[in-house]
């Protein structure tokens, strides 16, 4: 091994001095002379292999031509000339005999631009890519210290980012030391800006990158801005944030209109909306729930519930849960609906009356001053179905947490009850921005956005794309609300008892129209079951009364 | 192995005894390929990839023609090559370390016995509760070899590449190739990088005259893909060896320690510290020699041997 690497080393060395001899004129005679020489050395078989090996990398265009130009050198060239150039027109299929300069230089030019232009407008002009510019000087050296990695922008990018994490680490350990300290948390403004997307990124360095790339470029950043940081870092951070242009903003909302149109497919509404209301909706002088029967509309959002129960609930129209229990002889049922809703809406206790043997929504009588009311019909078989449209209604109010908080008088014509309800739902909407502020509209666009990019959401009122279920059910408060329930296993009696329903009804009265969030399962509320679908593909249990104090007011 | 029986063979591997052939040889008329013999010449020429003949372009290196005189210019481009090559330490690499340092570097430092590679085992000293100790001894020959042929290749404007896999290092090591005007590839290495350039990196891409490993291995502990690509493309490679590593493939190893940051940081500064000594020299002797050969065409003519006070000059700085 050490004679292996002795010969190397003479060869490595000797290598090096021949070639400091060979810089004369007759170099290659040099080297064919000392080759031999070595050849007949003992030893040595290594530096004959070495010298035997043909590599031919380096291709200095202009360092080759070095022949000296002779007349005898210069007739040679022009015969080549002209055999090349009719040579050229025969391959052109042009007359080579009135193949004129011109000509050549148009063919040159195409040639010239396929092998040798490697940006410009002609290779675009041609059809042809681009490739990147020459990234090294006349004697060979790259510019750029990472130009041997391949990928020199992308990763002296993460090379400054990196140095700049340890700038402000290093910055940190001082100010440690020294104990001038001071925990400093950065809000980041959430609204506003966002990171370049892989696309933008690429273009800004000019270089494909893959998802992987991306991300660890992004989690660097991220670690960076994390970090309190100085004024050129976060230059260097917002570099590489895009505003994200309000889009809200761009809408006219005018101060004080409340009176806004929506347009669905051929529908028109006309809507107005009152503050301080208290959830009273009328379209076309007629209360909403009445308007849109449950009946037209099939709405898969059925719920199925055994025999008479009580239900408390408030008005989420995008999910409710219901209890079902004891036997189906509900003749005279107080349903009510129990919530329970992990964020910050306010569960307020809603009692609805409904006869159980109506199906019409004439017979159907709904409290009329309880806020949020919860827009369901109990069918005869037992289901609970909960109007699509009246969902949409309902949408923009619950979007904004405002469900009981507006009076809404709507008239609406053309299309059909869908699109009529979309209608109303999108001149609410607008008319809504008059109420809210600038940011919580910001704030609904992108939430709007985000449940629709995360699928939660229909693109389009109304759709939930091929078997998907309904979009409440995929909500991950409200499986983990179900599955809590049905984990504890525990069902909830009837509330039979007036006092119980008025202690149930008094507290939503008073709770304030604050953002409380609570959860029915931590009060030690019963379980709810859940039963989809109608009669078949539902679950059902025996249930027990279920204590009127689990009242989820606040 | 003891370090006596190594180090004249190493030393052997200077450059004493080959100049006198050689020029016995050039007065010699060119090998039966004659002048038109650019094929096989020029792909010798070629294949070992001398720093120097892509360097100086207005060289005739590449004039087959023997019977045309060397210029004024080649000959001093000629003298500026071969000077460093008439000592043996002529950049003084010598003085930038020694055992001392070496130790409180902590670069004698090396893995559990139980890692240990069996090339490995000439240069480790002993191991003391099972762990290997690298003789400082031999580390200190090797280095000085090294960093001696780094300092040659940078005052022969080659390109030097930094090659390393370790992340904690990473920074580091492209700092100091930055610094001293030279290359890092501390990256993802690609599979064709050195052996399919044209098609990765351009056309007509020049590749790097030396490759030095700061790390052989990779990060799962295999050798860098780089070692077998460098001496299948004929680079030569100078590496830090620890050892787990294998040392065959590599043309001046260093064995020392490559997993301690003091030990890291000294092999950088030593390497940042030739380079641009190496640098700093060619600049210097350049400018002198392009002063010499003003006056030598002025005044006398042409082809003039070195003056005693080129010579003295040249002395100063080193110490031989």
């Amino acid at each position: 091994m050490a004679a292996l690497r002795v010969s190397c080393g003479a060869a490595a060395s000797y290598r090096l001095f021949l070639g400091g001899r060979v810089s004369f004129a007759r170099g290659q005679g040099l080297w064919k002379a000392a080759a031999a020489k070595l050849q007949r050395s003992p030893g040595c078989q290594i530096l004959r292999l070495r010298h035997t090996t043909v590599v031919t990398t380096r291709k200095n265009v202009a360092v080759l031509r070095r022949e000296t130009y002779t007349v005898d050198f210069i007739k040679k060239q022009i015969e080549e000339f002209n055999v090349g150039k009719r040579h050229l027109a025969n391959m052109m299929g042009e007359d080579p005999e009135t193949f004129t300069q011109e000509d050549i230089d148009e063919q040159n030019l195409v040639q010239h631009i396929c092998c040798v232009e490697r940006t410009g407008p002609k290779r675009a002009a041609l059809g042809l890519q681009e490739l990147p510019a020459i990234q090294w000087g006349e004697d060979g050296r790259p510019f750029h210290f990472l130009f041997y990695t391949g990928r020199q922008s992308y990763y002296s990018l993460m090379h400054e980012a990196y140095g700049k994490l340890l700038d402000v680490e290093n910055r940190q350990d001082q100010l440690r030391a020294k104990g001038l300290f001071s925990e400093k948390t950065k809000a980041r403004d959430p609204i506003g800006s966002r990171w370049l997307i892989k696309e933008e990124l690429e273009e800004m360095l000019v270089e494909k990158l893959s998802d992987q790339d991306y991300a660890q470029f992004i989690r660097l950043l991220e670690r960076l801005s994390a970090l309190p940081c100085d004024a050129a870092e976060e230059e260097f951070v917002g570099r590489f944030r895009r505003s994200v242009t309000i889009q809200s903003k761009k809408q006219l909302i005018e101060p004080l209109q409340y009176d806004e149109k929506g347009n669905r497919k051929t529908a028109k509404a006309k809507v107005a909306v009152y503050d301080h209301g208290s959830g009273r909706i009328e379209v076309n002088g007629v209360d909403y729930l009445l308007y849109f029967p449950v009946t037209q509309d099939r709405s898969y959002r059925k719920l199925s519930v055994s025999g008479s129960c009580v239900l408390k609930c408030r008005l989420c129209h995008l999910c409710f849960l219901g209890l079902g229990m004891g036997s189906r002889k509900t003749t005279k049922t107080n349903l009510d609906l129990f919530h329970s809703c992990w964020n910050s809406i306010p569960v307020e206790a809603v009692l609805l009356q409904i006869p159980v043997n109506s199906a019409l929504l004439s017979s159907c009588c709904v409290h009329p001053h309880q806020p949020g009311l919860a827009p369901l019909v109990c069918s005869p078989r037992g289901g609970i179905q909960l109007s699509a449209s009246l969902e949409q209604l309902m949408f923009p109010f619950h979007f904004l947490d405002r469900l009981g908080e507006h009076d809404v008088t709507c008239t609406v014509s053309g299309g059909g009850r869908a699109a009529q309800a979309g209608a109303i739902r999108l001149a609410t909407a607008r008319a809504l921005c008059s109420f809210v502020t600038e940011d919580e509209v910001e704030w609904m666009r992108q939430g709007w956005e985000l449940l629709v990019g995360l699928g939660a959401l229909p693109l389009t009122a109304g759709a939930a794309g091929p078997g998907a279920s309904p979009a409440f059910l995929r909500f991950p408060w409200f499986i983990k609300a179900s599955l809590f329930m049905l984990q504890r296993d525990c069902l909830l009696p009837i509330p039979v008892s007036e006092s119980g329903r008025s202690r149930a009804r008094r507290e939503p009265a008073g709770s304030s129209p604050g953002r409380s969030a609570e959860c029915l399962g931590g009060k030690g509320g019963g379980a709810v079951r859940l039963a989809r679908g109608g009669r078949a593909g539902g679950r059902r249990w025996q249930g027990e009364a279920a204590p009127s104090h689990l009242g989820v007011g606040n | 192995m003891v370090a006596g029986s190594v180090l004249p063979r190493l030393l052997g591997a200077g450059v004493r005894r080959w100049p006198l052939q050689l020029h016995l040889v050039q007065t010699a008329t060119p090998g039966p390929v004659g002048p038109s013999g650019r094929t096989l010449g020029s792909a010798v020429t070629s294949a070992a990839r001398e720093p120097e003949r892509s360097s100086d372009p207005r060289l005739g290196s590449r004039d087959p023609d023997p019977a045309s005189s060397p210029l004024p210019a080649a000959d001093l481009n000629e003298r500026i090559l071969s000077e460093p090559l008439k000592h043996l330490d002529f950049f003084n690499v010598k003085e930038l370390f020694s055992v001392r340092s070496l130790f409180d570097a902590r670069v004698h430092l090396g893995h559990k016995a139980g890692c240990r590679h069996r090339f490995m085992e000439p240069y480790i000293f002993g191991s003391r509760l099972d762990q290997d100790i690298i003789d400082l001894e031999q580390t200190a020959t090797h280095l000085q070899l090294a960093l001696n042929f780094t300092a040659h290749m940078a005052y022969r404007e080659g390109i030097i590449l930094f090659v390393s896999r370790r992340r904690q290092f990473s920074h580091l090591i492209e700092n100091v190739a930055r610094d001293c005007g030279e290359y890092a590839h501390t990256r993802y290495f690609k599979g064709g990088l050195l052996t399919n350039a044209p098609l990765l990196l351009g056309p007509s891409v020049r590749l790097p005259d030396l490759i030095i490993f700061l790390h052989t291995l990779n990060n799962v502990f295999e050798p860098h893909i780089a070692v077998r690509d460098a001496a299948k493309m004929n680079i030569p490679t100078v590496g830090i060896v620890d050892t787990n590593c294998n040392p065959s493939l590599i043309t001046y190893p260093i064995p020392g320690n490559d997993d301690s940051p003091p030990a890291v940081q000294l092999f950088c500064r030593l390497f940042q510290t030739t380079i641009n000594r190496a640098k700093e020299k060619r600049k210097q002797v350049e400018a002198l020699y392009r002063l010499q050969g003003q006056e030598g065409t002025k005044g006398r003519g042409t082809a003039d041997p070195p003056s005693p006070g080129v010579q003295a000059e040249l002395d100063l700085g080193h110490s031989p």
